[in-house]
């Protein structure tokens, strides 16, 4: 991470996400929410930003663009086959949409990339949340490669017993089933651990708690933010004006 | 400071407690060791002196629990005074810093942000841990894990300290440092300290006091300097075994130039060596020696980078993809954890489990099922999961086992357990050997290694450093193997 990203609040970020998503939301012209995923796209890689089942997210994607192409009507229309016709609409409509989704995607994978759960809980701690919620993001963030390792494990113990799975509705049942039991028991005796642990150590004892490194929102959080919405606001109206239209 | 009156526990749908009218007292600056068998209760008393029972463990509780002259309706309220270390640190750990995990507990209690860097400090000092500071929790080794989490209970305060099993899982190295650790709070902070166990370990030599339970009971309960006390010091006797029938000279498994890399990591680095047919292996090392990492190797379940592997027939390594469904056909895989590794509703059905999916004939899982039954006094229609966790580990051997594999593989099997149920994991182990298997085992357990194993594989840092068989390695180098002096 790079010093200036580190010094940004995490609420800041998360405004700024919400802010983002709005206008992702709000755009309609493809030629627009093209170049916002582009935009997006280049944050992405800038700060190595990495999701998880990124394949399926991108067969999703294409899913949805080639809905469009294949039964939206709207527009002119550009080729044919059989009963099936493709049109300038349904071209616009498919890249818009598929756009937004994956924007939105690659935005919240941004996001997490820049900000530890730590982070995040803190800031909402500070913020005034109840620490009792604002401790959720860190805490299961913090077992999730945990649990991504035991998974790991029974999948291989799966193996090891001659189970072999395939991907047909029979395999994903059996799979289902045979990993279900013992993902259910280690967690369900993690909860009890941690649970203890946790009320071993006073959580819950007072109404609010101190920190050893509060994470404050300063003044260039706030004109990080200003700047921002201001940013975002005059990209809004670009997108509506008249003679920046494409399409 | 601890006085404990008419104390029972009774779990759900259970007709016995799990303790049962037990009373004591602790004075202050005492250190106590609190030993017992699997199911005698030692830690379900603990918990109920924290107050975890019945507030996070359901339980029903009757009787006093008093500390300094108080009483705790639960583990909020008792943790000001009284805290208990869990005896798996990783799954108490509830941040990835070490310093935002020992500043966890004094932020709870509201303490000011300079007198939480004064509490951490001094508490990751006093474990010899200030070095430990800004590492993530998952870099650390077990022993540095345990030091972190007994930190992380120091760092609050308490005048009451209760480790359950703090050397559970560890290698011998990391041993001394956690009981070194434990030493230096007794002599340090005058705290009182209980320290539950099955054996006595290195600890009989710090405490002032010796508890038994069994079966719910305190059965003894010995001050230093009496009569009873030197002969817990002893702990149970051991009696090898050693496993019967002539080692054959065929190989089962060779290994040659074997080098692994994880995440850029080399884990395992031009590993060689060969296993007998009938031989039982002790594969030894520290904590992250890749002792894990070989036998998942072994199994095609990893790739190697660099070298080969013959097992049984097969011949796989680099550049040659292993099948592991055809190699678990003839190869046994006991993972750590018993939880990951069941599978089925009932004790039959899962040590059948392995011959149903490879669909070997089930005549041997049949007689395993047969055999469990009888030794452990418990029926087939029985849930694995409502087995006790050396029991489990039982199950787990007679399933991995019973598919008719010529060779076992077994990741620390004797974790966790105590004595009583470790001589059981043993008898299973040897008789492997005895009905011709092979059996190659991770293990910490010395006198296990010496006294029951045909060869010893000893690593460190990814390489085999001592290898052959366990009556040529002299007297002193299974001290010096742990201590990092070399072979």
């Amino acid at each position: 991470m790079d010093a200036k990203k580190e010094r940004v609040n995490p609420i800041a970020k998360a405004l700024l996400l919400v802010m983002c998503s709005v206008l992702v939301l709000l755009i309609s012209d493809p030629v627009h929410m093209t170049v916002f995923a582009g935009l997006v796209l280049v944050a992405k890689e800038r700060y190595r930003a990495r999701g998880v089942m990124t394949k399926g997210i991108m067969v999703f994607a294409g899913t949805i663009f080639l809905a469009q192409v294949v039964f939206n009507r709207s527009g002119d229309p550009v080729a044919g086959w059989y009963v099936f016709e493709v049109t300038t609409g349904g071209i616009a409509d498919g890249v818009t949409i598929a756009g937004k989704f994956l924007s939105l995607i690659m935005m919240s994978w941004v996001f997490v990339a820049t900000t530890t759960p730590a982070e995040l809980s803190s800031a909402l701690t500070t913020a005034g949340f109840p620490y009792r919620y604002a401790f959720l993001p860190a805490l299961s963030m913090r077992f999730v490669p945990v649990f991504r390792f035991e998974l790991a494990t029974v999948r291989e113990a799966q193996v090891t017993r001659g189970l072999r799975l395939d991907r047909s509705l029979r395999g994903i049942i059996r799979s289902a089933r045979y990993t279900t039991m013992p993902m259910l028991m280690t967690a369900m005796s993690r909860v009890n651990s941690v649970a203890a642990s946790m009320s071993g150590r006073g959580f819950g004892m007072y109404a609010t708690r101190t920190q050893l490194k509060p994470t404050r929102m300063t003044s260039s959080d706030i004109a990080f933010l200003a700047a921002s919405a201001a940013a975002l606001s005059l990209a809004f109206l670009a997108t509506r004006c008249p003679g920046l239209q494409v399409l | 400071m601890l006085d404990v009156q008419g104390l029972s526990v009774r779990y759900e749908n259970r007709s016995k407690p799990a303790v049962d009218d037990i009373s004591f007292r602790i004075g202050p600056g005492e250190f106590v060791l609190l030993m017992g068998g699997s199911a005698s209760g030692k830690s379900t008393a603990m918990q109920a002196v924290c107050g975890f029972i019945p507030e996070i463990v359901h339980a029903e509780k009757k009787g006093t629990v008093r500390i300094d002259g108080q009483e705790f309706g639960d583990a909020t309220s008792a943790s000001r005074v009284a805290c208990m270390v869990q005896q798996d640190p990783e799954t108490q750990f509830c941040t990835e810093i070490v310093e935002d995990e020992v500043a966890f507990g004094p932020e709870n209690f509201r303490m000011p942000g300079a007198e939480i860097r004064v509490a951490v400090d001094g508490a990751l000092a006093s474990v010899g841990a200030s070095h430990l500071r800004e590492r993530r929790l998952s870099t650390l080794s077990g022993g540095e894990k345990q030091k972190v989490a007994i930190a992380s209970m120091l760092a609050i305060g308490p005048r009451l300290m209760i480790l359950d099993e703090p050397t559970s899982n560890l290698d011998p190295r990391s041993v001394r440092e956690v009981v070194a650790a434990i030493d230096s709070l007794r002599r340090s902070r005058k705290m009182t300290i209980v320290v539950v166990e099955h054996r006595p370990g290195q600890f009989i030599e710090l405490a002032s006091r010796v508890m038994v339970m069994e079966r719910g009971r305190l059965v003894m309960d010995q001050e230093k300097g009496s009569p009873g006390f030197s002969e817990l010091a002893l702990g149970p006797a051991t009696r090898p075994v050693m496993p019967t029938g002539p080692r054959s000279d065929a190989k089962v498994v060779s290994v040659e130039g074997l080098g692994c890399r994880i995440g850029g990591v080399t884990i395992l680095d031009d590993v060689t060596f060969e296993v007998a047919e009938r031989s039982i292996v002790a594969l030894m090392g520290e904590n992250g020696a890749g002792k894990t990492t070989l036998l998942r190797l072994l199994t095609g379940l990893l790739e190697p980078q660099s070298g080969s592997i013959r097992l049984l027939g097969h011949e796989f390594g680099a550049g040659r993809k292993a099948e592991p469904w055809g190699i678990g056909r003839d190869v046994g895989f006991v993972f750590q954890n018993p939880n990951h590794q069941i599978f089925e509703r009932t004790v039959e059905k899962e040590i059948m489990f392995a011959a149903e999916n490879f669909g070997t004939p089930r005549q041997e899982a049949a007689e395993a099922v047969r055999g469990f039954e009888a030794v452990e006094g418990v029926r087939g229609f029985v849930h694995p999961h409502c087995l006790s966790f050396g029991q489990k580990r039982r199950v787990n051997i007679a399933s991995a086992s019973s598919h008719g594999p010529r060779l076992v593989l077994l990741d620390e099997p004797f974790a966790g357990q105590d004595a009583a149920n470790a001589a059981a994991i043993r008898d299973m182990i040897v008789g492997l050997s005895s009905a011709g298997k092979t059996a190659i085992v991770v293990t910490h357990d010395v006198d296990f290694a010496r006294e029951a194993c045909t060869d010893v594989l000893f690593m460190q840092a990814g390489r085999v450093v001592r290898s052959g068989p366990v009556a040529d390695v002299p007297e002193r180098a299974w001290d010096d193997l742990f201590s990092g002096v070399g072979p």
